[in-house]
């Protein structure tokens, strides 16, 4: 069956096809579309969108192959490095893609053989500043929410960054491989589901409940306020990094192994990489950019936000993603959908 | 007082008996029923194991093992998502499994699921380790044997162990070998009898007491339960006994379990007595009042002469006595009583005993009489009213129906409908959904007509009950006649015809009854009653349609179709004969005849050629809703000793209506059996992506249309059957296209990965014998 998929692919691949189509599989909201649309003028070549609201089900496309009609699929740089040791994705390192060299040479190695960079960012807090009535400022209170945010507070649905919270908030190392350690976490996960609204990605919800939506705490990666203030209507949303350090990630384009790198997939690449392109991009959707020729680029407003450029404090209590033992992957994944059944 | 202490003695001693009998027959049935339950549920959850063991997931997990390497995090997370992912709850499946272990042969860990506690060890049990101690590691090809034993920890718990080939399951592709063996331990949480049994002693606290015991280390290869149901056993009074090969139960009735009930109906009976003792005393006493005797006379002659005359018009005396009170009373009882017995509780209309006693006299009338105008009888019946009840519950449906009956109420009665007071001889609920009006005084046809129209146009504005808005239609079939008929029943069947009709014209329609529909009506008899005839002779005929995979035509199976020959010489074919046997439950019996036909004819075929593919077989939408057709298909699944696998049954989407939680109950049901379920037709319903989440699918048959409409697809867009294509494997279902009648249309589904195909192009459905032709050539191929 393999061979004779890939029999049609190159059948169909030979064929003199000038303009293509790139097929994205991305969260909304995080590329703009006059960046795509110049994109079309300049090339010919048409870009679609396609929308995932949870890193679980993204990861479930990716592992059973059905990710393969995708041409591009953005994925933080922890599953990059990890699922790519599997064989799920393409190589991308001497593919002819150019301008990869403008990103930062951290982002570059975060994102590995497999990805290429294009966001970095924080995760945080989101709060309703005009609901809270005492100061947001640590992990502890998403886990034991204050009176005014119990029921309308929101939390990850992550292996590891769910877990991550959890440790972080004890004081831990939030990639500990101690169990006894991940127990206590999981002890402090346990007793904050019942006070929660639901689990998962805030811009999920506001996204269908728009104006109606209750939420007034959650977690979140940074960038993303914006969006949450546009949708809900409201102004007082309010981003924190916690006391106790956060988790630093890099988000990469990754392409599906059961699709062929195309030409078309390889001129948006490069495109995107161009620093003018990064940072219009970038400044649009409000994220921050791996882009190092686009950060030379920005100006004040952009640079001196805090949820987009954190300060060197911030950093400095910060842990970057890492590739972590299978067994630890396995218990933390264990964790989290267990946790999830009980709601 | 003597005497009504022997009555109540004497009444007491023949009801005790018959509540003895019923309690302990309803005990029983309760027994009996946990016992079939018990059994449904443990196939339920080796299906539920098995359906595990043959994802992609699992295969994954598989191979990664067959090359030697331990499955990573990854290929983990994915499988775990099988047990406790959103699909899994959103499917209405639940999850039974609280621990899943697979060892290979020789006891190495191949993956280790835990839905309940994170930090679960693995942990072999000792019935486990001694089954692989005696486990033959050079087991051939074929293993599929399972094994249960209760749990060392906790006795609510059970353990299954499967031993199974890998090269037996579905994804068997992916194995080199033939020769490789597994192990699952799956504990699960299915207390089997045990919890029913429980609630039971719940229930009736101190009264069932119950004894359970077994054998520790037992392990037994199949799950067996006898019950011997309550009976009389002089040490002990009642007791039943419950054996299984894992357990046995004695349940034993104390005698103080009868004496509440019984205390009861003692107090009952006493009482009645006092009353009925004090009640003789009263009339004798009244009876003795000389002076009340005569006007009780006269009184008792003007209620027979009522009684005679049918009408109530008993009219009030003058006088102002008791008797005139009791006259009164009389009346007003007697107003009630036919209040009761004429008019529809719910709506205040008319009951169907009124209104046929209405159309008798109103044919009566007509038969002696010379009439100038039309009589007409207009038929109602609420389209999609089952749907409310069933989605919106009882109390919603009732309201709807005295809504519309309000309605219609105020267009008879509006002025400017010109109809006369004395002509509406009667405006009834039949019952259901179903109202009918009976008119007299129409002077045309048009007339006629247009009262249909105002009817149909009642439901034009939706209805509102409470906060919900519903968009109810109505079919409206109508008979009307000038002539002198004397037959009012024939005249209802004639409006009943009519608007079953109206019905297949859609949403909203009307119709009159004319001698076309006569001649219809006559044919379809006709057509059934060949059918049946058919049918009892045994004389039904199987074609086959074979489907072939796209990219290289190899034979995939066939689905089953069936033909009457009786009636194909008559060119009526099953487009024709099946919507007429739908209408009874003569599907139901030729449902049942095409699936043990088609077990008959697989394994012919399988002892013939070695056949492997599938047979599809069909299932209509009445036979999806009857338990019974369950029960007989597993009867006959077992008898013929079908391989599950080899069978797919085919349900035609329209059958689902959105949010049919009975479809999705029964289609797990089907799913239990083993089999695969295909949706056919896909696309010509109402069923929307999200939905088919809910159904237990393996299989999606594109509907015929959307290859027909391939070539109408604008330059440069998705043609529709690609989009359904790449949908159905998101959900990850198998795909089959209907319909394919020509080169360009295979080119085009060639390019699609993974399909199967059906039509004309390779050719017409098979006749038995070319069929096992076919099966002889490609398997040599």
């Amino acid at each position: 069956m393999k061979n004779l998929l890939k029999a049609l692919s190159i059948l169909v691949l030979s064929t003199p096809l000038q303009a293509e189509e790139v097929k994205i599989f991305i969260w909304e909201y995080f590329i703009s579309d006059n960046v795509i649309n110049k994109f079309t003028e300049q090339t010919g070549h048409t870009v679609k969108q396609y929308y995932f609201d949870d890193e679980g089900s993204r990861n479930a496309i990716i592992m059973n192959g059905q990710a393969a009609i995708y041409d591009l699929v953005l994925v933080d740089n922890a599953t990059t490095l990890g699922y790519g040791k599997e064989g799920v994705f393409n190589s991308l390192t001497s593919s002819g893609i150019t301008n990869i060299d403008n990103n930062s040479v951290q982002a570059i190695g975060a994102c590995g053989e497999y990805g290429i960079p294009y966001s970095t960012g924080t995760m945080g807090i989101a709060h309703r500043a005009l609901v809270t009535k005492q100061t947001i400022d640590s992990w502890s209170q998403i886990l034991t929410p204050p009176e005014e945010h119990v029921g309308t507070t929101m939390m990850l649905r992550d292996d590891i960054d769910t877990v991550a919270i959890a440790l972080l908030a004890q004081g831990l190392n939030p990639f500990t491989a101690d169990k006894e350690k991940l127990k206590l976490a999981y002890t402090a996960l346990q007793k904050q589901s019942p006070s929660l609204m639901q689990y998962g990605y805030p811009l999920s919800y506001v996204n269908q409940e728009e104006t109606q939506s209750d939420l007034t705490l959650a977690v979140i990666y940074s960038g993303d306020v914006y969006n949450l203030k546009e949708l809900t209507g409201h102004d007082d949303w309010e981003y924190v990094v916690p006391k106790e350090g956060t988790l630093l990630f890099v988000d990469c384009f990754t392409s599906p192994s059961g699709n062929q790198l195309k030409q078309a997939t390889k001129e948006f690449l490069s495109y995107i990489n161009e620093p003018t392109v990064a940072y219009e991009n970038a400044s649009e959707m409000w994220f921050s950019t791996t882009n190092i020729g686009a950060q030379a680029l920005a100006d004040d407003e952009y640079k001196n936000d805090s949820e987009i450029s954190p300060s060197k404090e911030v950093l400095s209590r910060s842990y970057r993603y890492k590739i972590m033992p299978s067994e630890d992957l396995v218990i933390r994944n264990r964790m989290v959908s267990i946790l999830n059944t009980k709601k | 007082m003597l005497v009504s202490a022997m009555v109540t003695s004497i009444y007491f001693n023949i009801y005790k008996n018959q509540i003895i009998d019923n309690k302990i027959y309803s005990l029983n049935e309760y027994l009996n029923n946990s016992v079939i339950k018990a059994e449904y549920e443990l196939s339920y959850a080796k299906s539920f194991l098995q359906h595990k063991i043959d994802s992609k997931e699992a295969a994954l997990i598989f191979s990664k093992n067959e090359i030697g390497q331990r499955a990573t995090a990854p290929y983990i997370s994915q499988f775990l998502e099988q047990f406790i992912g959103k699909k899994v709850y959103s499917g209405n499946q639940f999850n039974v499994i609280n621990d899943f272990i697979i060892f290979d042969k020789n006891q190495k860990l191949v993956v280790h699921i835990n839905t309940v506690d994170p930090f679960a060890d693995t942990q072999l049990q000792l019935q486990t380790q001694k089954l692989f101690n005696s486990i033959n590691k050079h087991m051939v090809k074929k293993v599929q044997q399972y094994y249960y034993f209760i749990d060392q920890t906790d006795e609510k718990l059970l353990n299954i162990i499967q031993v199974f080939s890998p090269y037996m399951l579905n994804s068997q592709q992916v194995y080199s070998t033939t020769d490789d063996l597994y192990i699952i331990q799956a504990q699960v949480g299915l207390p089997l009898i045990r919890s029913a049994i429980d609630t039971l002693l719940k229930e009736h606290n101190g009264y069932i007491t119950s004894v359970v015991t077994r054998d520790k280390d037992i392990i037994t290869d199949e799950f067996t339960s006898t019950l011997s149901p309550f009976t009389l056993n002089n040490e002990h009074g009642y007791q039943a006994k419950i054996d299984t090969s894992l357990f046995s139960m004695v349940i034993t009735l104390d005698d103080r379990y009868f004496a509440e009930d019984l205390n009861e109906v003692l107090t009952k009976l006493i009482l009645l007595g006092l009353v009925l003792v004090a009640l003789g005393y009263f009339v004798v006493f009244k009876l003795i009042d000389l002076q009340v005797i005569l006007p009780i006379t006269k009184l008792a002659k003007s209620i027979k002469e009522v009684e005679a005359s049918m009408s109530v018009e008993l009219k009030p005396l003058k006088t102002n006595d008791e008797v005139s009170e009791l006259n009164e009373s009389y009346i007003s009882l007697i107003k009630k009583i036919h209040n009761l017995a004429n008019n529809d509780s719910l709506t205040g209309l008319a009951n169907r005993r009124s209104f046929n006693q209405a159309l008798t006299v109103q044919f009566q009338y007509n038969y002696k009489n010379n009439n100038s105008t039309y009589t007409a009888l207009y038929f109602i019946d609420l389209d999609n009213f089952k749907y409310v009840n069933d989605t919106c519950g009882h109390e919603v449906g009732d309201q709807l129906l005295v809504n519309f009956s309000e309605r219609l109420s105020r267009l008879l009665n509006d002025n400017t409908m010109d109809i006369l007071k004395q002509d509406i001889k009667s405006v009834a609920r039949l019952g259901g959904d179903e109202f009918v009006v009976l008119l007299t005084g129409l002077t045309s046809i048009t007339a006629i007509e247009q009262l249909a129209k105002k009817v149909c146009a009642l439901f034009i504005d939706s209805f509102e009950i409470g906060v919900n808005k519903f968009n109810i239609h109505a079919s409206v079939g109508v008979a009307y006649t000038k002539n002198k008929v004397k037959n009012g029943e024939e005249f209802l069947h004639q409006a009943d015809s009519a608007m079953y009709l109206a019905k297949e014209l859609g949403k909203n329609n009307y119709k009159l009854f004319t001698s076309e529909i006569e001649e219809k009506i006559k044919n379809e008899h006709k057509i059934e009653q060949q059918l049946i005839e058919t049918l009892d002779n045994d004389k039904l005929v199987l074609v086959f349609m074979p489907a072939y995979t796209a990219s290289d035509v190899s034979l995939k199976g066939y689905e089953v179709l069936l033909r009457c020959p009786d009636l194909t010489e008559v060119g009526v074919g099953p487009d024709i004969f099946i919507p007429i046997a739908e209408k009874t439950d003569l599907i139901l019996k030729i449902d049942l005849w095409v699936a043990e036909n088609a077990f008959i004819k697989l394994n012919e075929l399988i002892n013939e050629t070695g056949f492997n593919g599938f047979f599809a077989i069909n299932v209509s939408s009445k036979s999806l809703r009857n338990d019974d057709f369950y029960y007989r298909m597993k009867r006959l699944i077992t008898y013929y000793k079908i391989d599950v696998k080899q069978i797919e049954l085919e349900i035609t989407e329209t059958c689902l209506m959105p949010d049919d939680h009975q479809a999705i109950v029964s289609l797990n049901q089907l799913k239990s059996l083993g089999v695969r379920i295909a949706i056919d037709d896909f696309g010509t319903g109402y069923t929307s992506f999200n939905q088919l989440v809910n159904y237990p699918l393996d299989t999606l048959k594109i509907d015929r249309s959307f290859v027909q409409s391939l070539d109408e697809t604008p330059i440069g867009k998705k043609p529709t059957l690609d989009i359904i294509y790449e949908l159905a494997k998101i959900y990850e279902l198998d795909v089959i296209v209907e319909g394919i009648e020509t080169e360009a249309n295979l080119k085009h589904v060639q390019k699609l990965p993974d399909v199967i195909v059906q039509g004309y192009y390779f050719s017409k459905p098979y006749q038995w014998e070319a069929l096992v032709e076919e099966c002889r050539q490609s398997v040599l191929v």
